[in-house]
């Protein structure tokens, strides 16, 4: 076994027998009130916390959104933690459990976006540049549709859990977190002590999408709260069905668009609305209107625009923050709505894009002046070229028009073009004083200090490679530490490829400075170095002319498909995939990353959403990988940015519209719902004959 | 209830609830924690251990029945030539798992490559079904299993 592998421990790794076991009681109802609460005798060593225990804040802050570490008596969403049992075991704590009596009443339950009422509207992004009225009158064509995608859940492999100890007044949190400085602060609010009495340790973790970012602050102060009352050590671990539900997953959206386009088919002018559904606590909220919003329009020339994003509040578990939140959905309906207007003016997908694209930064719908020039059309090509585009596209569109037949399977080819933004929007950047220190010591070794987690081993191993050659020390020489919040400088949350691009930018400025002085200093050297946005970011959405993010990656993507008539199951036959992502620090890792991704997004666009059922619990385990094995082929095209820039959420953003695309070919239907499973797909193909038929009988 | 059984060719005796799962008892008796537990499902593949030779997920074994029986832990198994048939394989094509599927990920693919022929991709992809993860790309791991394959048989562990 791997030497390192012994050291290696993940949050179940810290209990140990003696520990305080906690326990949490959620609510069994989607909305309603707790009338009564009935508790035992309880025996030596247990105990139970409610909403009014809580020492001190009783929600936890994530930037500007707030919630609460336990139900106030107001039941908001199924599952949502009414108390904590804590004792010394699992099964004392069922024994407890049972005795419990708690009664409510229950109230009318909102958990879909259709007919969402004033209330509900939790907050609200709009833009609007240009006279539509003015373009709809000159309009050959106008397209309205509506697109929806489903509430995605998230999936680690690895557990969510924390443990708290305490010893010389002082909390020691073991916690599997994407932000390690967000769950001190939340725990020194929460119990009313100074930050300086927290020091919170990051275990090893697998690759995480989000789901332990905010979410881990929560179950943290859990255990700091029952250890403050019984000094002794706790574990709060979440069992894997609650972790799937709970932990924030991928918003649900309604997403309607209206375009006019010339008699040429270019674009005159874009009307669009998003909606979507953020749960019972809106979490993150700002920046995923921003994302939404920036990303609504895609990359084609739009001069006359409006949008129109609204966070709904229902009974939903809270979502947030999952990777390529906002930009999943704009993307996924804007792509699909694009492969219509193409249609609709006669033209095939890739010519219209192409004619559509906008050439220059300043044409995008959120433009600004940029001295770099686009690939976009490079992009699209590159993939269009690779897979044969134009030639089976004109092949399986005229066999899918033919067909009437069951018999054999069906095949189609799908396009999308997109791009992700890296890191958060200017705003989180500037307020937070993100840091990282680097440490070259005597015998000539390196340690890395930030509190940015890895998302992967890949991530560690191209920071130790980075630092290493501009140091000229063997990788194997480097070490990150990311351990403890009082060894480490606050590094920001571990997400949106901030690793990739900020955290690595300072690991590279630190490393230079080092450089410089290494010969003229005596060692050890220290140097620590704070994010700073650049000037020309800045994001005023009411605006809509300016640069959001630090540095923005552009994707291309072309799916080939082969579906079944009959059990309407899908095989993908090959995936090509493009990006333009900046500097490429190690090629063969970002190939992986890219890889892993593309699978994912495929499982993610095609499997059934779970259903969402605490009581029940009857949601599978999915898997995180489908079983079909499909060649993917990778290219990054040389890049004039020198700055690295994010990958990781490219492929969620293509995968689902070219998909779908390349489904809807084969079965000749128009998808407009996500995921693309069989019973969603036959669902809309029955809808669709429907309408077909009212349509003729009119 | 008192249980015998060997473990790691040794053989140990526990005094536990009957239906104690045969991981707690592995990582909370033994302190072998290299076998990991998360889903408690039989779902995720990361309690795997072999039981008289077979991968069985250890979350779904209630200890009582176990008794007398031959259990292999990751631990047990690393060091044998078979366990490095596999570990040499996952280095050449680059796709060594991570410390939490690891166990999992070696005695499924063990078992896998333990036939008379080669794998095909199929039964492949069918085995990373059953280890969700997400760090490892596709194409790596089914080459690094069938250069696993090839290792074994190049050891002539087949014509034994
Ligand atoms: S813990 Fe997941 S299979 Fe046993
Ligand atoms: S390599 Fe272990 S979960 Fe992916």
């Amino acid at each position: 076994m791997p030497e390192a592998y012994k050291d290696k421990r993940f949050i179940t790794d810290y209990y140990s027998a003696g520990m305080t076991v906690i326990k949490i009681l959620r609510a069994p109802v989607q909305r309603g009130t707790i009338t009564s609460v009935y508790i035992p005798n309880l025996p030596e060593g247990t105990g139970v916390i409610q909403y009014k225990d809580i020492p001190a804040e009783k929600e936890i802050s994530v930037f500007e959104n707030k919630i609460p570490l336990l139900c106030d008596g107001n039941i908001r969403y199924e599952g949502e933690p009414i108390l904590l049992l804590y004792g010394k075991d699992e099964r004392e704590l069922q024994i407890l459990e049972s005795e419990i009596k708690i009664e409510y009443e229950t109230d009318y339950t909102i958990l879909s976006l259709e007919n969402y009422s004033q209330e509900q509207i939790n907050k609200e992004l709009n833009f609007s540049r240009g006279n539509i009225d003015k373009a709809i009158d000159k309009a050959e064509t106008i397209l309205e549709q509506q697109f929806t995608t489903s509430r995605q859940n998230n999936y680690d492999i690895d557990p969510q859990g924390a443990a708290a100890f305490y010893s010389k007044k002082k909390f020691e949190i073991v916690c599997a977190t994407q932000w390690p400085f967000n769950v001190r602060d939340n725990i020194a609010e929460c119990l009313d002590i100074p930050k300086k009495q927290i020091s919170v340790n990051v275990p090893s973790m697998g690759k995480n999408h989000g789901g332990k970012l905010w979410y881990a602050a929560i179950i943290a102060c859990y255990t700091a709260i029952v250890t403050s009352i019984t000094k002794k050590p706790s574990i709060c671990l979440i069992p894997k069905t609650d972790a799937i539900l709970f932990t924030p997953g991928r918003a649900a959206s309604i997403i309607n668009h209206k375009t006019a386009l010339d008699n040429e088919g270019k674009i005159l002018s874009r009307e669009i609305e998003i909606l979507f559904n953020s749960g019972a606590y809106p979490i993150l909220t700002d920046e995923i209107l921003n994302r939404i919003c920036f990303s609504a329009a895609g990359v084609y020339s739009t001069q006359i625009l409006r949008i129109t994003v609204k966070s709904i509040k229902t009974n939903a578990p809270p979502c947030g923050s999952l990777t390529g939140m906002g930009f999943y959905q704009s993307f996924f309906a804007g792509e699909m709505h694009c492969n219509s207007l193409a249609e609709a003016a006669e033209i095939g997908p890739l010519e219209w894009r192409l004619q559509n694209l906008a050439t220059k930064q300043i044409n995008l719908p959120f433009g600004w002046e940029s001295k770099r020039p686009m690939q976009l059309k490079t992009l699209l090509t590159t993939v269009a070229d690779k897979s044969d585009f134009r030639r089976k596209y004109s092949s399986y569109k005229l066999t899918a028009k033919k067909q009437n037949n069951l018999y054999g399977k069906k095949r189609g080819i799908g396009l999308a073009l997109c791009c992700q933004g890296n890191g958060f929007t200017g705003k989180v950047e500037q307020n937070g004083r993100y840091s990282v220190s680097v440490r070259l010591e005597m015998d000539g070794s390196l340690i890395i200090y930030t509190s940015a987690i890895p998302d992967n081993m890949h991530t560690a191993e191209l920071w130790c490679n980075l630092a290493g050659n501009i140091l000229e020390i063997d990788s194997e020489n480097v070490r990150i530490e990311t351990a403890d919040t009082e060894l480490v400088p606050d590094s920001g949350p571990s997400l949106y490829s901030r690793n990739i691009t900020v955290i690595t930018q300072l690991i590279e400025r630190c490393c230079n400075a080092i450089k410089k002085s290494r010969f003229r200093r005596p060692l050890p050297i220290e140097i620590k170095r704070t994010y700073r946005t650049p000037a020309t970011t800045g994001w005023e959405p009411e605006s809509f002319n300016c640069k959001p993010f630090s540095t923005i990656s552009w994707g291309a993507v072309a799916v080939e498909t082969e579906t079944d008539p009959i059990t309407l199951m899908t095989d993908i036959r090959g995936i090509w995939f493009a990006a333009d992502c900046g500097k490429i620090i190690n090629e063969e890792t970002a190939k992986a990353e890219v890889e892993n991704e593309i699978y994912r997004s495929v499982m993610n666009s095609m499997v059934k959403p779970p259903v969402f059922s605490y009581l029940k619990q009857n949601i599978p385990l999915t898997p995180v990988k489908s079983s079909i094995f499909f060649p993917v082929d990778i290219e990054f095209i040389k890049s004039r940015e020198t700055k690295p820039g994010g990958i990781g959420e490219l492929p969620d953003s293509l995968i689902p519209a070219a998909l779908s695309e390349a489904i809807s070919m084969a079965l000749n239907t128009e998808i407009k719902n996500l995921p693309s499973n069989p019973k969603s797909l036959f669902r809309q193909i029955e809808h669709r004959k429907k309408v077909e038929a009212e349509n003729n009988e009119d | 209830m008192k249980i015998d059984f060997i473990l790691n060719r040794k053989d140990v005796k526990v005094d536990c609830p009957p239906e104690k799962r045969l991981i707690d008892v592995i990582r909370e008796d033994f302190k072998l924690m290299m076998t990991k537990n998360s889903c408690y499902r039989g779902e995720c593949g990361s309690c795997i251990v072999q039981i008289e030779g077979a991968p069985v997920p250890a979350c779904q074994v209630p200890i009582f029945s176990i008794r007398n029986k031959q259990i292999l832990t990751i631990e047990g198994f690393s060091g044998t030539e078979k366990y490095l048939d596999i570990i040499t394989a996952f280095k050449e094509a680059n796709c060594m798992p991570c410390p939490f599927c690891f166990a999992g990920k070696v005695f499924s693919v063990d078992s896998l490559i333990d036939g008379r022929r080669s794998p095909s991709t199929t039964e492949i992809m069918s085995l990373l079904s059953e280890h969700p993860c997400e760090c490892t790309p596709t194409s790596r791991f089914i080459e690094g299993v069938k250069i696993a394959y090839q290792n074994r048989e190049i050891r002539g562990e087949l014509l034994k």
